[in-house]
């Protein structure tokens, strides 16, 4: 039972991550590999607020701060990296793949900083005060903070499904995503569009960010990339661009890793992520739950 | 061999492995195939030439063997891929090379785990370095040549009109993916036996970064390109000591700054300049004034690799 709780917390850790690696992908074809960086560099920043200036930051607080860190990291990612290349660039598979390397270019700069500050060692964020409450619910533990993980992620991706559905602003980013010159003529502007993705995508990361660094307890440098991998699975399993997709994937991936490390060393988990990839992606390649079948290029 | 060659042979040697890696990195983003397996099939090529190493097999041998087992083994996972397009490609090769690390950690006395491999013979010269450096750069730059240059350079600009041209484009794509892993699998060689180590973290990120760097900073359109990035990579922390461990720092913001704004590369910006210089030199001889100012507006707009892909295009 213990297992199935953890998982529930690192499917949701998951989901909250992807949301924004799917979103940015589906919409606005950019597979944004700085996206780890952006997760990690977000819970690092609230590592250097909570160790190195020794602040008392309750947890919520530091939350918000992450976010704001995340937002902040993909809005100028949008504006000074893949703006240009956007604009600059002839066919959208030109404008793609240099937005992937540019994207893995964009990731060295806080990794590297961090691997200096960090020396290269793992970090971990405390929120202080520490106010951890144990439940009993018959033979199962969980905690208050675990709670906060799973009902936090429900919410927003709820949330972010609705406003995908209802909204104004929701059907404008749909309708760019399937065809981004129609939404560019119907009056939809691709660069705000692009930014607001992007700025929800860094909230989520940095949301991410610091849930995965309380739950687990430290993270590496070098974190965002391991988290990519399972981002990447979630997303293939959901279909690229599904908000519940995404979700119903993390916590798919994640109960598939937690499997696998409770039955063996716990060494392999990762393999999960890239067994997954390759099977969907070779039986499925839309993903299980793809809501539309267009064949994007 | 003076003393600044003997206190510099390291970088040299650097210089020779890492332009073989950015020829791996190089012909696959020439042809428009989104991969950065290059890095994992660079870890496999270390791990599996040390290993061959502690049976006696000689650097040479290895060599080939590593070339050739590459090669097939790329063209293997390139018959599954080739379906896949574009980002789910640059994906899924981004995942091989992270799920590499994994295996690496986990492979017991084949990979040593954590700590990797090392006391790995000494087994290259640094001659053969850059005689080996050079065949492949001969080997690659043949195919940028003749009607297979071309139709490789079109893939990247235009799949529909390869293919309406007669171009096998899958098949292409497959030999593409398959002399990258070569090429990549045997820069691993090179380096376990030319560092006589090998470890994890070894081909981690920061090595994706750097084959990136010097792909994209050289300029992806020509072999040559690959060799001015490994350049670049290799010296540039060397002539400004003050990056220090910050390098990949200043490697990240030179590929935003190559991608954004010179697609080209250093490569398609000295091919400018030489032209620039030429049209200056003619205006000069003719008696005109200046450089139109159009010109460079027009310029730039051409797809990098400036003048393969327009003979392909029509060819």
């Amino acid at each position: 039972m213990e297992q199935v709780v953890n998982a529930i917390v690192l499917g949701s850790c998951y989901c909250l991550f992807a949301i924004g690696l799917s979103l940015t992908w589906g919409t606005l074809n950019v597979l944004n590999l700085a996206h780890g960086a952006v997760f990690m560099f977000s819970a690092f920043t609230c590592y250097l607020l909570t160790q190195h200036l020794d602040l008392a930051i309750p947890l919520p607080w530091l939350i918000l701060i992450a976010m704001a860190v995340g937002a902040a990291m993909e809005l100028a990612l949008d504006l000074l990296v893949f703006r240009p290349i956007r604009k600059r660039s002839k066919t959208l598979a030109d404008a793609e793949l240099s937005m992937l390397i540019a994207s893995i270019g964009a990731a060295a700069i806080p990794v590297t900083i961090a691997q200096k500050v960090t020396i290269d060692s793992p970090f971990t964020v405390t929120a202080k005060p520490i106010n951890t409450t144990e439940y009993h619910i018959g033979s199962v533990y969980i905690t208050n903070i675990e709670i906060l993980i799973v009902v936090f992620t429900l919410v927003l991706t709820v949330g972010l499904a609705i406003w995908l559905q209802r909204s104004n602003s929701g059907r404008a980013l749909r309708a760019l995503s399937f065809d981004a010159e129609t939404g560019g003529l119907m009056g939809i502007s691709q660069g705000r569009m692009s930014a607001l993705v992007l700025v929800l995508s860094g909230m989520t990361a940095g949301a991410a960010g610091v849930f995965l660094a309380v739950f687990l307890d430290s993270l590496t440098p070098e974190s965002g990339s391991d988290l990519l991998l399972a981002a990447f699975a979630a997303v293939v399993i959901g279909g690229v661009g599904s908000v519940w997709g995404t979700l119903i994937g993390a916590f798919i991936l994640a109960a598939g890793e937690t499997l696998v490390s409770a039955t063996t060393s716990g060494t392999w988990t990762q393999a999960v992520s890239f067994g997954l990839i390759i099977v969907v992606l070779l039986l499925r390649p839309s993903g299980l739950f793809s809501r539309v079948n267009v064949n994007r290029t | 061999m003076n003393a600044w060659y003997s206190a510099h042979v390291v970088l040299f040697q650097t210089t020779a492995i890492y332009a073989v890696l950015a020829l791996s990195f190089q012909v696959v983003l020439r042809s428009g195939v989104f991969s950065f397996a290059s890095v994992g099939f660079f870890g496999i090529g270390a791990y599996v030439s040390a290993n061959l190493a502690k049976h006696g097999v000689s650097g040479v041998l290895s060599m080939i063997i590593v070339f050739v087992g590459s090669a097939i083994f790329g063209y293997a996972l390139s018959l599954p891929l080739v379906r896949l397009r574009g980002l789910y490609l640059g994906m899924v090769t981004f995942a091989f090379d992270q799920i590499l690390i994994v295996v690496a950690n986990n492979g017991g006395t084949y990979t040593g785990g954590p700590v990797g491999l090392f006391g790995i013979p000494f087994d290259v010269s640094t001659l053969e370095l850059f005689i080996v450096a050079a065949i492949c750069l001969l080997l690659v730059s043949q195919l940028e040549r003749r009607s297979i240059g071309r139709s490789i350079s079109v893939l990247r600009v235009d799949e529909q009109l390869a293919r309406s041209m007669g171009v096998e484009v899958n098949r292409q794509r497959n030999f593409i993916f398959a002399l990258s892993a070569a090429l990549g699998g045997l820069a691993g060689v090179l380096n376990t036996f030319n560092f006589s180590t090998i470890a994890p973290g070894g081909f981690g990120f920061d090595l994706i970064v750097a084959g990136l760097t010097m792909a994209v900073v050289g300029g992806i359109g020509s072999w040559l390109g690959a060799v001015i990035g490994a350049l670049i990579v290799v010296w540039f922390p060397q002539v400004f000591t003050f990056v220090g461990s910050y390098k990949a720092i200043v490697y990240g913001v030179l590929v935003i700054l190559v991608v954004a704004y010179e697609p080209g590369g250093v490569l398609g910006l000295l091919q400018r300049g030489v032209r620039a210089i030429a049209a200056l030199i003619e205006k000069r001889s003719s008696g005109g004034a200046e450089v139109p100012v159009e010109e460079k507006k027009v310029v730039p707009s051409v797809p990098p690799p400036a003048t393969t892909p327009q003979k392909g295009v029509t060819a």
